[in-house]
């Protein structure tokens, strides 16, 4: 199952569930509410999840698995090529 | 509260552009080929803002906030992992089907699992099902946003609503839905954007806002399990939490409607390049929705016209004013709860921008589906199954006449709303991803997957997800507690009894293991063919 993926796959799937899982048990065993952490100076939730995960995190793994296979494929080509 | 004339022209210019896009891409209609799949020319951004637009419905731009003002703030979650979802197509689905290059959705099930027949009447069932929810759902958005903008009754709304989809998508298929709807993609980004943007400058910041949420309702931001409450009882376990976070998780890769437009790309690099896009345009959108969404109550409530008017105590208040005044259901005036945040705004400007945006992000939904529906039950069943001659001679002319057909079944049941947007939309995707999820996935990543694995998955949990659904909310007042809470005496939340995704994918591993495989042959051309690069 899932043979000839690529390991960046995987690696992609490890950083979006881990920082997941992270953020939401920190969240849960957070005493008091989340809005009561601040970060950079506002309410932490508009920071980590609001910028971070659905942004950062979101764009750099459409960026990983469309660049990596692609220099892979060239790497390829140019090998065969030579 | 009488039509602004900027917003009305906000949203004459929107449809002047749409129809523009209609007229000059009409010829492109009139090839069966085109009218399909556009023609294989897509470029990156064009197919990637076509791919924002079509995947996030009304369902996104009216339903999500609306379920962050019922839930609190649990619920972004459930629009974080939307965008999350997104890239993990990339791998899995958008680059093997676009080497694939069929024409319908229903093409890669038929090869891949060697029945060009029976295959083609299963899948399409469950898709016919959703579909028929998805284009009722987004036929309600835009009759909501036709109501935003005119103020008038929703079933005249709705009236109109049908007539503007079925002209567009009559005039040229998915040219024209590719190009109209990368079109509302930007538009419909740009839109909550800005919505999110007047919303914190209205309270003054981040922080200013984040206080007014917390004054306004101190246990918005409680996660699950707070001692000091959550926002909805739903919210109280982290089972709600967790579930939301997976209703809709994986629809990028499998819903029908998104799959297709990997088709329409110009080679295998640009179908995963578009998604790149497709989550920049979604992901701004979905910020914009969760700053609005959290801050709809207390903007109802201490600045809507109507909360003055008549001296509302609650936002459910304003709600229900609205409700009489629009001559609709409750779920569908909690449906305008996001309208009504931005309307406390006062600015003309936004609420013009914001119509033009839920437009386009509702239109465009229904225009990707009702194109899907057309080549399933025109070209698939009755060119391919029935051999109807007058449909073999006529191929535009019948995907045409399946839009009508299909546009006037959803006007009737939009109607008499079923339930919220969102709640539509979630069932669509629990009954999507856990019937034909996983034949297309592991089909493709699984030499093993077998067709009588396939037939099992459909008639599974087709009825499970139809009818657990149907009896969580009839019975325990919700589709989103699970359906058997009653009878072991629990109190779990189970977001639109999306565990049957899980098992589904568990079940199809097990029949397959247990069932004969397929020809060796097939599995090299239709699987192991495709994971190569």
């Amino acid at each position: 199952m899932f043979k000839g993926m690529h390991p960046v796959f995987w690696v992609g799937l490890a950083i979006m569930y881990g920082l997941t899982a992270i953020f939401m048990l920190w969240e849960i065993n957070t005493p008091q509410s989340t809005f009561q952490v601040k970060m950079l100076g506002v309410p932490a939730p508009f920071v980590y999840h609001a910028v971070f995960m659905l942004l950062i995190v979101s764009l750099f793994l459409s960026w990983l698995w469309y660049y990596v296979p692609e220099q892979i494929t060239k790497k390829r080509e140019q090998e065969r090529r030579s | 509260m009488g039509a602004s004339p900027i917003v009305v022209l906000f949203a004459v210019a929107y449809f002047a552009v749409l129809f523009g896009i209609g007229y000059f891409t009409r010829k492109a209609g009139l090839s069966a080929a085109d009218y399909m799949v556009a023609g294989r020319k897509v470029g990156a951004f064009v197919n990637g803002a076509a791919l924002a637009s079509t995947y996030l419905s009304a369902a996104s731009f009216l339903g999500l906030p609306a379920f962050i003002f019922l839930l609190g703030y649990p619920f972004w979650w459930a629009l974080t992992s939307i965008i999350l979802g997104m890239p993990i197509a990339s791998m899995l689905a958008a680059a093997p089907l676009r080497k694939y290059a069929p024409v319908s959705f229903t093409d890669y099930y038929a090869d891949r699992y060697d029945d060009q027949v029976g295959m083609r009447v299963v899948i399409s069932l469950p898709v016919i099902v959703s579909g028929i929810l998805y284009i009722t759902l987004n036929l309600i958005g835009t009759a909501i946003f036709l109501m935003a903008i005119l103020k008038i009754p929703y079933v005249w709304s709705l009236v109109i609503a049908a007539g503007v989809v079925l002209f567009y998508v009559y005039l040229g298929g998915m040219v024209a839905t590719t190009w109209s709807n990368a079109f509302q993609g930007v538009v419909m980004a740009v839109a909550a954007v800005v919505a999110g943007l007047a919303a914190i400058s209205f309270f003054g910041g981040l922080n200013e806002l984040g206080n007014a949420i917390y004054q306004n309702n101190p246990k918005f931001w409680n996660p699950p399990h707070s001692p000091l409450g959550t926002a909805s009882p739903l919210m109280a376990t982290w089972t709600g939490m967790v579930s939301f976070f997976f209703v809709w998780h994986f629809g990028f890769a499998t819903m029908p409607y998104t799959v297709v437009r990997f088709f329409t790309t110009m080679d295998i690099n640009t179908a995963r390049r578009s998604i790149f896009w497709a989550t920049l345009l979604g992901g701004c959108m979905y910020w914009g929705l969760m700053v609005i969404g959290s801050a709809a109550k207390v903007l109802i409530e201490k600045f809507h016209p109507l909360a003055q008017q008549i001296g509302a105590k609650s936002a459910v208040d304003v709600l229900k004013a609205l409700q009489k005044m629009f001559a609709t259901t409750a779920a569908t005036a909690n449906d305008y709860s996001m309208i009504a945040a931005v309307e406390a705004l006062r600015n003309d400007w936004l609420m013009g921008i914001l119509v033009a945006g839920g437009l386009s992000v509702a239109m465009s939904t229904v225009a990707g589906w009702l194109v899907v529906m057309n080549v399933i039950l025109g070209r698939d069943w009755m060119t391919k199954i029935f051999k109807v001659k007058w449909a073999q001679e006529n191929p535009v002319a019948v995907l045409r006449m399946w839009s009508v057909i299909l546009t006037v079944l959803c006007f009737l049941i939009a109607l008499n709303p079923p339930g919220m947007v969102l709640d539509l939309s979630g069932w669509a995707f629990v009954v999507i991803i856990a019937t034909i999820g996983p034949p297309l996935i592991l089909g493709i990543w699984w030499d093993r997957a077998t067709r009588a694995a396939t037939y099992a998955s459909v008639f599974i949990f087709l009825p499970l997800t139809l009818f657990s659904w149907i009896y969580a909310r009839n019975v325990l007042k919700s589709p989103h507690w699970f359906f058997l809470n009653n009878a072991f005496g629990w109190k779990i939340a189970t977001a639109h009894q999306d565990y049957w995704i899980f098992i589904s994918f568990i079940v199809f591993i097990i029949i397959s293991l247990l069932t004969k495989p397929p020809k060796p042959e097939v599995i090299q051309k239709y699987s192991l063919d495709l994971r190569q690069d």
